[in-house]
């Protein structure tokens, strides 16, 4: 990239790695950066520093998190009988927004796929265990998504939950097929978790 | 439901071209190399989003060219509908119902279309993976639930070959449960399908060969009995063979590796039939093939035939040119005028010479 200056040729680089920005937006975005006020140019790298910095799993439900454990973790009004596991912490966000649930959360970091080297050791699977050894936990709720992976990353963590004696369920379909949690729309989702069924 | 007109530009060798057709049987007169078959293929690019198989998708779009544009009208209940496909060199066909893009499998089902080439032998004695993908496609076109069912199957295949190919023996079972409840439900469907083709491939070769010969159609299966639960038969195959294929580094059993089985008058019909025998069996299965779709969509498809009459004699000539007279709408070729039977009622007469329509009539 002879024709930019060293710098922004990194910079554009740099905005070409994130998901979703092709090479023609990464140089849009890196140009619009340049003739933005200052300040704001600044201020993106300071906000993506400090979440940076500050932002990292919490140490129970591996959310995404300033404080630790998280302040779902904290928070006393929770159900502490009941873990929702999902793959990722939008999901939980998802979840979040649809207002029905009360339980805690767990969040795997993704889903099996040998395709992709992604075993259970890579998954947030050790962690989840250990948190239903004390008995408080009755029963896990499986939100991975609808597709191969999840319903894999499901079957598996049935597996290993039944001989622990829960009750091990997963959210009713009519999720759009093959889709993943954060693109269904609140009311769908809030349906299907209300109408969870007993995996077999 | 009835094709009235064909807009060609730059497609193969023609540059421009409207072609009317009517409903019945539309003939399409004209000596080899003068576009008759890429008239047919213009509308199996069209409506099925293939060509001739094998024969060269690149050159689709005309020499020198950057773009082809095909439309068709088709009238539908006093309703006129253009369905377009648009090639561009080099990339993928574009399809629309008028002006909005839309996936193949939608025009399939509006407007559904059989095929049938010479060359379609070629299902009957070629390679187990070509019957696969006759019997999938045409039941992917058929349904969408289909298509995502075998995509999902796919899926998990692969996700357990990798898990057999690095030896994660204790992560095969959740694949395999996935494999079992998907790749179930795909040959549930291939039974239901071949349960109605396999009577259907006997009736119409029975006749085609005036009750001298019999061509039965079978699923060949390695894994499944029968169409009994073939989730259930699925899940135990692949728990039974998990040692072998760990040493195979790859699934041996499955609808994936499934195949057709063709038995003229009770023998293998790949080793013991001539090339006419096999032709009129690839006929056979496409007229079957149409009367699946009239079936499931409760619409007689468009039926066109490249070349069909050359290598039958003249009494299967005429018994096809019946069992033409009772589709809806055909369009069939000949490089031959003379074979052409003499029961069979024109609709419709085109002469194609050098990429251009030279002369029409009626009857
Ligand atoms: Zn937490």
């Amino acid at each position: 990239m002879w024709y930019y200056a060293e710098p922004l040729a990194r910079l554009i680089e740099a905005l070409h790695k994130l998901p979703g920005i092709g090479p023609k937006t990464a140089q849009r975005l890196a140009f619009f950066l340049m003739s933005c006020p200052r300040e704001e140019a600044l201020g993106l790298a300071t906000a993506i520093v400090q979440a940076r910095e500050k932002i990292h799993p919490c140490t129970l439900c591996a959310n995404l998190t300033d404080a630790d454990p998280c302040q779902i973790c904290r928070d006393p009004r929770r159900d502490r009988t009941v873990i929702c596991v999902v793959e990722q912490p939008r999901d939980l966000v998802a979840i979040e927004r649809t207002g029905v649930y009360r339980g805690l959360y767990h969040v795997l970091h993704g889903a099996l796929s040998p395709l992709d080297g992604v075993g259970p050791q890579d998954l947030k699977i050790d962690q989840l265990l250990s948190r239903l050894r004390d008995g408080t936990v009755k029963e896990i709720i499986l939100a991975t998504n609808p597709n191969a992976e999840g319903e894999a990353t499901a079957l598996y963590l049935a597996r290993l939950c039944r001989p622990l004696g829960l009750r091990v369920t997963r959210p009713a379909h009519g999720l759009p097929v093959g889709g993943d949690l954060e693109y269904a729309d609140e009311m769908t989702l809030g349906r299907a978790l209300s109408g969870r069924q007993e995996m077999v | 439901m009835v094709l009235e007109r064909l807009f060609l530009k730059n497609f193969r060798l023609y540059r421009q071209a409207t072609v009317a057709f009517t409903p019945g049987v539309n003939l399409v007169l004209g000596e080899n190399a003068q576009g008759k078959t890429s008239l047919l293929e213009a509308l199996a690019v069209l409506l099925l989003g293939e060509g001739v198989p094998g024969a060269g998708a690149r050159e689709l779009v005309h020499w020198g060219e950057e773009e082809a544009r095909l439309e068709a009208e088709v009238r539908a209940a006093g309703r006129r509908t253009r369905l377009r496909a648009l090639l561009k060199r080099g990339q993928g066909i574009g399809h629309y119902v008028e002006e909005a893009p839309v996936r193949l499998g939608e025009i399939f089902r509006f407007f559904p279309l059989v095929v049938f080439w010479p060359a379609d032998g070629e299902i009957l004695r070629g390679e187990p993976q070509r019957r696969r993908q006759f019997l999938d496609g045409m039941l992917a076109r058929l349904s969408r639930r289909y298509l995502a069912d075998l995509r999902r199957y796919r899926r998990a295949l692969a996700q357990r070959n990798a898990c057999l190919r690095s030896g994660r023996r204790e992560l095969l079972e959740v694949w395999e449960e996935e494999m079992a409840t998907y790749g179930g439900r795909v040959a549930a469907e291939r039974y239901a399908a071949l349960h109605f083709l396999t009577h259907k491939v006997e009736e119409i070769y029975g006749a085609l060969s005036d009750g001298r010969e019999t061509l039965i159609l079978r699923y060949l299966s390695n894994w499944s009995e029968g169409k009994e639960d073939p989730t259930a038969q699925l899940r135990l195959a692949l728990r039974r063979h998990r040692t072998r294929e760990l040493r195979f580094g790859q699934t041996l059993v499955g609808p994936h590796r499934d195949d057709l089985g063709f038995l003229l008058n009770g023998h293998d019909l790949r080793s013991q039939a001539s090339r006419g025998q096999q032709k009129n069996g690839a006929l056979a299965l496409r007229l079957a093939q149409a009367a699946l779709v009239a079936a499931r969509l409760d619409q007689k498809p468009l039926i066109l035939l490249d070349d069909a009459f050359a290598e039958l004699d003249c009494r299967r000539r005429e018994w096809l040119a019946r069992y033409l007279q009772e589709q809806d709408q055909v369009v069939l070729t000949a490089a031959d005028g003379r074979l052409v039977p003499g029961n069979l009622t024109v609709s419709r007469r085109l002469s194609i010479q050098g990429g251009k329509v030279v002369e029409e009539s009626a009857g």
